[in-house]
């Protein structure tokens, strides 16, 4: 199989990374059937004399108009019962994955008054966002912390027992971090003098989190054996 | 969004169990019935990866389609990645005649007509 030219690189790169954290067996099957059918779709493409570029093209146009129906393929998969259990159990997933989302949009809304200033009226949106965004952190950590005191809860963290001590640590690093960032955000404008005292506390809490996270990936990074150079981010 | 009332086949659903039971008990895969999909429809773009591939998904979930990963070794023989084939069970086959019986259409969060 060729996977040659721009459009099966960029095709075959984006159902890896959308099937990333993925469940193997799912990840396996989806990276299979796309691998089939870009092969598939060039073989189609050569016979019907089409160039290599405009075949290229045609892969591309087709994983990049098809990616707003893959990512509610994931959501899907995330929100399936035995997962939504799993996510319970092992919270550090969703809340890495918050985290990743809110952080950006937060940095935006500092730099949004000084930096941009054409954006300005854009930025009690982006506030808006933030504090939803930290909000639901809080509730998934808030769920995850009483889903685990019920009796079913340890039945579904086998996959999390299977991980390195190390992982176990940077997963909770993570989550730590996401939960922190969280409670700083929803704090930051409030007049409430508890919430206000909360984020101003929650903010040690972002850089002692970060700085943990760091001291934990640090020997993953330095170390010459490849399998151990993965990044978890709460998996 | 579009909502649809539970049972109910959206367009596109309906146009790929139409075009796998076509096919028959041999099944098709993937990309083969994109191009059949695009012919049948006289559009020059093929359906993207993830639609096609989320509706396959939602209908094998359902039980209206089966599939079937090909023997290993006739793709090995044929020098090409493995062919995932789907072929129309029973109760694809029935909501397939139902719904061109009753002609359902895509339920946009009213009650149908």
């Amino acid at each position: 199989m060729t996977s040659k030219g721009l459009g099966p690189r960029v095709a075959l790169a984006w159902v890896r990374l959308l099937t990333a954290t993925a469940p193997t067996e799912w990840a396996a099957e989806r990276r299979a059937e796309i691998t089939s059918d870009v092969y598939e779709q060039l073989q189609s493409a050569a016979t019907a004399g089409l160039t290599p570029r405009a075949a290229s093209l045609s892969v591309a146009g087709r994983s990049l108009r098809g990616m707003p129906a893959d990512l509610a393929w994931r959501l899907h998969l995330e929100l399936h019962p035995a997962r939504r259990r799993w996510h319970l159990t092992c919270a550090s997933t969703v809340l890495t994955f918050l985290f990743i989302v809110m952080a950006p949009i937060n940095l935006l809304a500092d730099l949004t008054p000084t930096r941009f200033p054409k954006l300005l009226p854009a930025d009690a949106a982006l506030w808006a966002i933030t504090t939803l965004l930290g909000w639901t952190v809080l509730a998934v950590a808030a769920a995850a912390a009483v889903y685990r005191l019920l009796p079913s809860a340890g039945r579904d963290n086998a996959g999390v027992l299977g991980l390195s001590l190390d992982a176990r640590l940077r997963r909770r690093a993570s989550a730590a971090l996401s939960i922190a960032w969280a409670a700083s955000a929803v704090g930051r404008f409030s007049a409430h003098p508890l919430l206000t005292r909360m984020s101003d506390a929650a903010w040690v809490g972002v850089g002692m989190a970060l700085a943990g996270y760091l001291l934990l990936l640090l020997p993953t990074l330095l170390t010459r054996h490849p399998s151990r150079r993965v990044l978890t981010l709460g998996r | 969004m579009a909502f649809r009332k539970a049972g109910t086949l959206l367009p596109l659903e309906r146009e790929i169990l139409d075009a796998v039971a076509g096919i028959g008990a041999h099944g098709i895969h993937g990309f083969a019935l994109a191009e059949k999909l695009a012919g049948e429809r006289s559009k020059r773009s093929l359906t993207s990866h993830g639609t096609l591939y989320k509706s396959l998904d939602r209908l094998r979930a359902r039980g209206l389609l089966m599939a079937e990963w090909e023997d290993a070794d006739d793709a090995v023989a044929a020098r090409r990645p493995r062919r995932r084939l789907y072929r129309i069970s029973p109760d694809g086959a029935v909501a397939l005649r139902e719904a061109q019986l009753t002609g359902h259409k895509l339920w946009l969060g009213e009650a149908p007509a």
